[in-house]
């Protein structure tokens, strides 16, 4: 029974954080999808690109578009992040 | 089934249960010993309970109805022995050995009465005896019958009998009964008190009608009620009666040696508490049992549910208007349902009862039975044993110590010890369980307090922690909000978003400054001066920035990234000087400094210029000033003009970078200009030295290219700001007496440099028409088509045009500062210039409509005024078209 | 010096010009001036722009507002825009 902040670290916050600085793709509920290099992410799902490109659903449907800067992507809207 | 874990499969010798092993030492824990004193009188067969509390080889089996089930409450109960089966308890086996414990009292039923005290926790424990279960579990309506009929006899004999009627009534509902509250259980507990003395046996003398035949239904109350349906007088009459008790108790013969006076009658329990009151050693099992009218049940079997806890008034009267718990009697008077209540109810009202029929009876039971069936469960925990339980769950919740809050647990840790401590046990087990049952009287009378703080603590910590909760959150969001520039956003009290997952946060310094040395020069070579290069180690090109690429600079110094964060720092370090200012502590501005990275040579650029292509650097310099000393402030300055040609605002200002100017960067330009500038004009008219300015000066020729800069209305306007400082300072000494040979010479040497940068590339400072003219649009755009019918008045507008000003304060503070071949090189390159503005002077007067000539004569003074600046440095002056030697 | 969270990134950028993606393809670009953990946003000087498919040609509208307080659930991307 943990009497803590309610936050509990798990393999999967684990692995959130081991692919920080890492190539992930970044898939939206929307459909979109983002390839870049995971520069943060924080508990909210809310994460940090560097140079990202845009998709969709796939990189195999060609490049929308290129993000000179760093990105940043609303946690509520991912549906999943994996490493690329 | 067993509640500690024990092997109960193990050997049985004789006993039905307790035989358990010791798991560790492998001894056997006998009952005997752990229950000493109970085990020497008890019979074996009187330790059904054993095998339901540790487990039992003998099934019970797992539909075992905790609730007692329909076996229970359908179980004949006819004859009078079956109710004393219900009545055993292990005080009055350890009292009175064989099964009929209070019998020899004379008042069976009533003793009956007084051990049938259920409760449902405690069933677990006691009371419930096996054999019991094992009885059919329904009972035909017939059978029903005849025990109605046999009850109905036996009240008609006279009042003990009808007890037995009410004794008759299931268990089941005794437990029900509990859930109404505790209430109305005082005043139901006052009769079986009466009636367990035996000079009350004639109680309805005392009492008259009400407590006569006392119909159950009748004192019960379907609701929790109310002492009030008593009359007052009862409770005198009350006092005086236990106290009887009390004196009695002596007299009755007590069979068990042992327990000699405690446990002989339960009757007697209370008054002892009454007196024991001021000696509450609470673990001495007088004690024990004086406080529990069912006490020898309790203190034998540590019924977690323990009715007990008899409120005592601090006179030691029996004050059942104040202490609602006093005492769980039997309960199932008060246990009555309310449509069973009701039900007889009825027929207490039309006592004599024996006037219902046949069929009314059968009507009545049969309603009775479905009544029952109905409530089997109802209530089968009371308030008591909910609060009992959440107490728990609570106490496990925010206890440290998980174990040491366990109830079962430090009677499980107990009883292992058991074998060895023996005689102590029960002592240590009721004081386990007064300690953790945490009754808000407090299991003993002195640990009332005690235990009722352990519950408003343990609920205060739970509930702060429950507090604390949202409260990390809302820091958490908060840090988040605050803002660079102090803007918070508004919604500070709302509710930040659900945090998924805590991500641990590697703070591993991602090495983000990227020298890209190719770019680097790739860029170099594309640059079309190459001045001198730096003599410093860090290689600065300064004029390889052609084109607006910002990030390269960026990149150059740490990065976007890099630098937006140093900005953020800078503004905390900032607020946090002014803070200290204000609350007037001694200033430490080395944290500024140090955010501010000037001279931090692990960058090609120099951070604090890329701070200063962000508008929020910008605007935080005036700030930072404030807490610089002169020679932070020189160092800076003299960081800022070395590298001018990295900064962003040069290139934005430039006509050659930047061809086509945004509204956006003109207001960048002009925030610039507003802000910085100023702070360089003021820094070098009110401090500076003479040498200090030349030191600036040969910091930008030195390390950029002039040309380039003078292209960049900022840096025009910075080149400017200095050599006329310079100039000022000059005939200031001048005038005074002297100024150095050497200063004179260092000058002289800053301006030739300056100047050789500059020959034959001074026309380039004026930017090209195309260029002036966007400018133009940009600042003063077109109005839209005038709509019909607008007023003239709002269409007027005034021709505007370039304010070229700045060019001419610079050359004329170029020419004022030179001597006479250098004037001459510049009119000679800026001719065309000069001439070019005369006839745009000229020509705004005879283009401009009649009614626009004040304007364009304003803007022609406008034009001579800032060529004459330049003019009159020479002794020239323009006017009308002309040029002139100034008188 | 890396930033720990994304939103630190939003920080980063206050008062200067971002590009915020929002769900139905609009997208907005602006000076930001403030926002939350809800990733509400206070844009000045905004711009919004909406595409819409008019007889299968993708048009864009634009339409421009002084001061603009964008309600974060609507929020997919914030980034610098490629201009600056």
């Amino acid at each position: 029974m943990s009497t803590g902040n309610g936050t509990v670290t798990t393999a999967s916050s684990e692995f959130l954080s081991n692919i920080i600085g890492k190539p992930v793709v970044v898939k939206l509920h929307s459909g979109m999808l983002y390839q870049g290099t995971l520069e943060s992410i924080d508990g909210f799902m809310n994460v940090a690109l560097n140079q990202a490109t845009e998709h969709y659903e796939s990189e195999k449907n060609g490049l929308l578009y290129r993000y000179d800067g760093d990105v940043f992507v609303r946690g509520t809207q991912v549906l999943y992040i994996s490493e690329a | 089934m067993s509640f500690f874990g024990f092997d109960s499969s193990g050997p049985k010798k004789g006993r039905r249960s307790g035989r358990s092993k010791d798991e560790k030492g492998g001894q056997p824990l006998d009952f005997d010993e752990t229950y000493q004193g109970f085990g020497e009188h008890a019979r074996e067969e009187d330790d059904y309970l054993n095998s339901e509390t540790f487990g039992d080889a003998a099934d019970v089996g797992t539909d075992f109805d905790f609730g007692y089930g329909a076996s229970e409450y359908a179980a004949p109960t006819a004859s009078h022995d079956a109710y004393v089966d219900h009545s055993r308890s292990y005080a009055s086996a350890a009292t009175s050995g064989p099964a009929v414990a209070a019998v020899p009292f004379g008042q069976p039923a009533q003793a009956v009465e007084e051990h049938l005290d259920f409760t449902p926790m405690e069933s677990l424990w006691t009371n419930q005896p096996v054999h019991q279960l094992q009885q059919p579990q329904f009972v035909s309506m017939e059978e029903i019958e005849r025990q109605q009929q046999q009850q109905q006899q036996q009240r008609q004999m006279g009042m003990l009998p009808q007890q037995h009627a009410y004794m008759s009534m299931p268990p089941p509902q005794h437990i029900a009964t509990m859930g109404y509250g505790f209430p109305g259980q005082p005043f139901v507990s006052g009769a079986p008190q009466m009636t367990g003395a035996p000079q009350f046996q004639d109680r309805n003398v005392d009492f008259g009608v009400q407590a006569v035949p006392p119909p159950p239904p009748q004192s019960v109350g379907p609701r929790p009620m109310s002492s009030s349906d008593m009359p007052p007088m009862q409770y005198q009459q009350m006092s005086p009666g236990f106290e009887q008790v009390g004196q009695q108790q002596s007299h009755v013969p007590v069979p068990a040696p042992v327990q000699a006076n405690k446990i002989s009658e339960p009757h007697h329990a209370p008054q002892q508490v009454f007196s024991s009151s001021t000696a509450p050693s609470a673990l001495s099992p007088v004690v024990h049992q004086a406080q529990t009218q069912t006490s020898p049940v309790i203190e034998a079997t540590m019924s977690p549910k323990r009715p007990s806890q008899q409120p005592l008034s601090p006179h030691g009267n029996y004050r059942r208007g104040t202490s609602p718990r006093v005492n769980q009697g039997p309960p199932y008077y008060q246990s009555m349902n309310e449509p069973f209540a009701k039900g007889t109810r009825r027929n207490s009202m039309r006592k004599p009862q024996e006037h219902l029929s046949e069929e009314d009876w059968k009507r009545l039971q049969v309603r009775q039975a479905k009544v029952d069936k109905i409530l089997k469960h109802s209530g089968v925990m009371t308030p008591r044993d909910k609060d009992f339980i959440t107490r728990y769950q609570l106490s496990q919740i925010v206890t440290d110590d998980p174990y040491n809050e366990d109830f079962y647990f430090q009677v499980y840790k107990i009883i292992q010890r058991g074998g060895v401590v023996g005689e102590s046990n029960k002592g240590l087990i009721a004081r386990a369980y007064l300690e953790h049952s945490g009754h808000r009287l407090g299991g003993r009378y002195k640990r009332a307090d005690v235990a009722l703080q352990r519950m408003q603590s343990q609920v205060e910590k739970a509930v702060t922690v429950a507090k604390e909760r949202p409260q990390k959150n809302k820091e958490i969001s908060e840090a988040s909000k605050e803002g660079v520039l102090g803007k918070i956003s508004a919604s500070m009290n709302s509710k930040a978003p659900r945090r998924q997952l805590q991500i641990p946060t590697k703070m591993e310094e991602s090495d983000e400054t990227t020298s890209s040395a190719i770019d680097d020069v790739a860029q170099c070579l594309q640059g079309v001066d190459i001045s001198t290069s730096s003599s410093k180690l860090r290689r600065r090109s300064s004029y390889a920035l052609r084109s607006l690429d910002q990030s390269a600079v960026l990149t150059r110094s740490g990065g976007r990234k890099f630098v937006l964060s140093l900005i953020e720092t800078v503004y905390s370090e900032v607020l946090e000087l002014e803070a200290q200012l204000r609350s007037g502590k001694t200033i430490d501005s080395s944290g500024l400094w140090e955010a501010l990275h000037i001279f931090d040579d692990a960058f090609e650029v120099s951070p604090f210029i890329s701070i200063l292509s962000f508008d929020k650097g910008v605007k935080i310099m005036p700030r930072i000033i404030n807490f610089l000393g002169k020679e932070q402030k020189l160092k800076l300055l003299s960081c800022f003009f070395s590298e001018l040609s990295h900064l962003n605002i040069v290139v934005t200002s430039s006509y050659r970078t930047n061809p086509n100017p945004t509204g956006a960067q003109l207001r960048k330009i002009e925030l610039f200009q507003s802000i910085f500038l100023k702070i360089i004009v003021s820094f070098l008219s009110s401090s500076a030295e003479f040498m200090e300015v030349m030191g600036l000066l040969l910091a930008l020729v030195k390390n950029n290219n002039v040309s380039f800069i003078t292209t960049s209305k900022i840096g025009l306007n910075l080149i400017t700001v200095l050599i006329s400082r310079a100039a000022l300072i000059k005939q200031d000494v001048n005038r005074g007496s002297i100024l150095s040979s050497s200063e004179i010479s260092s000058w002289n040497e800053i301006y030739d440099k300056l100047f050789t940068a500059l020959e034959t590339r001074l026309s380039l400072i004026f930017p090209p028409s195309e260029y002036t003219q966007k400018i133009v649009s940009i600042t003063n755009p077109q109005p839209a088509p005038s709509v019909p019918g607008t007023p003239l008045a709002a269409t007027f507008t005034k021709p505007s045009f370039y304010d070229s000003s700045y060019i001419w304060q610079f050359l004329a503070s170029l020419a004022l500062s030179g001597k006479l071949n250098h004037q001459r090189i510049i009119i000679d390159e800026v001719r065309d210039e000069i001439f070019g503005t005369i006839s745009k002077a000229e020509e705004f007067t005879k283009s401009a409509a009649v009614e626009d000539q004040p304007m364009a004569l304003y803007q022609r003074d406008k034009l001579y005024q800032d060529l004459n600046l330049f003019l009159n440095v020479m002794g020239l002056v323009a006017r009308d078209g002309e040029i002139s030697e100034l008188k | 010096m890396s930033s720990d969270s994304p939103l630190d990134l939003l920080k980063l950028n206050l008062d200067e010009k971002v590009y915020v993606k929002l769900r139905g393809a609009r997208e907005l670009t602006g000076t930001l001036q403030a926002f939350d953990s809800h990733c509400n946003i206070v844009l000045s000087d905004a711009v919004e722009t909406i595409y819409e498919l008019v007889e299968n040609e993708l048009k864009s509208t634009k339409r421009e507002a002084e001061m603009i307080f964008v309600r974060g659930d609507t929020v997919t991307l914030v980034t610098t825009p490629s201009d600056q």
